[in-house]
């Protein structure tokens, strides 16, 4: 199972895809896409953080993914 | 020559009352009701209207529209009113109060929620030792390949750069520790609660330090006393 995580005011949206499930697959594709376009950063996330990696394209085996709003200076 | 009669500012400043002004031409003294004990009529205390000193007096003229001062001041408006409109306006003045309270609830209710939502993704990310100081102090350990980092929970998070491997874990560190303080963070981070700030600073600061780091503005050395709070 797949899993993105978008932060967002509510804390945050989640949707999950099942890797066999072209269906599902789709939908986790769409709404990644749909995040990068609005500059969302996409991060796979292991536990344990030493394996986390920006990512610019959607992985159906990537397990865990967040989208964080873009990281800017202050 | 102007005669005392005719002379506007003789009657203005009532320097003329004594002379022979009329009563009824002695503006000023009508002004401030200093004349009215003698001839000036009541419907010429002007002054008296205009302060409003009149509503407990009996002068024949006290309609209330000349009352100016309360006129000018919407006291009129509000000694007007029916004892109908006055609770019809009370009671909008209570709906109103009790609608924008439950707006506020509910806002407070939204942001509580969304905390606490962050919290259990937070909870998935690091180990339950690691929640355990995050929940009493705020606090995040993130190791990063070139430095170590606090990141510290507030309205923008705090991320303090500190020499690798100097703290290893924030549980059982007991001294102070220092480092640069660093401004970085979301995008429109004042939308996000507290939590999510804190997740999106580590996830990054995990996975792409120089990229992020690139983007930081320093604010100078801050100290924090580690054993405080836990």
């Amino acid at each position: 199972m797949g899993e993105i995580r978008c932060l967002n005011e509510t804390g945050d949206t989640k949707l999950a895809w099942d890797p066999d499930k072209s269906e599902e697959t789709d939908a986790a594709k769409e709404m990644f896409k749909s995040l990068k376009k609005k500059g969302y950063q996409a991060y796979s996330v292991k536990k344990g953080g030493e394996k986390n990696k920006p990512i610019d394209d959607f992985d159906p085996d990537a397990g865990l993914i967040i989208m964080v709003p873009k990281i800017v200076g202050g | 020559m102007a005669t005392c009669d005719s002379s506007a500012w003789s009657y203005w400043t009532t320097t003329c009352d004594s002379g022979t002004a009329t009563s009824s031409t002695a503006a000023w003294s009508n002004w401030t009701i200093s004349y009215q004990s003698s001839t000036t009529t009541a419907d010429t205390i002007v002054w008296k209207k205009w302060a409003g000193a009149s509503p407990n007096t009996t002068y024949a003229d006290e309609a209330s529209t000349t009352y100016y001062w309360q006129e000018w001041t919407g006291e009129v408006e509000t000694l007007k009113e029916t004892r109908e409109q006055r609770r019809a306006r009370e009671a909008q003045t209570e709906i109103d109060r009790i609608e924008s309270q439950r707006k506020i609830d509910e806002f407070n209710e939204a942001k509580k929620n969304a905390e606490l939502t962050a919290q259990e993704l937070l909870k998935d990310l690091i180990s339950d030792d690691e929640m355990e100081v995050y929940l009493k102090t705020g606090r995040v350990l993130v190791k990063g390949k070139k430095h170590d980092y606090l990141l510290v929970k507030g309205w923008q998070v705090d991320v303090v750069k500190l020499e690798k491997g100097k703290v290893i874990d924030l549980k059982t560190y007991k001294g102070k520790v220092k480092g640069e303080s660093y401004c970085v963070h979301p995008v429109d981070q004042q939308k996000l609660p507290e939590t999510d700030k804190v997740i999106a600073m580590k996830i990054a600061l995990e996975s792409e330090e120089k990229s992020i780091m690139k983007r930081a503005n320093a604010r100078g050395q801050r100290e924090f006393d580690l054993a405080v709070g836990m």
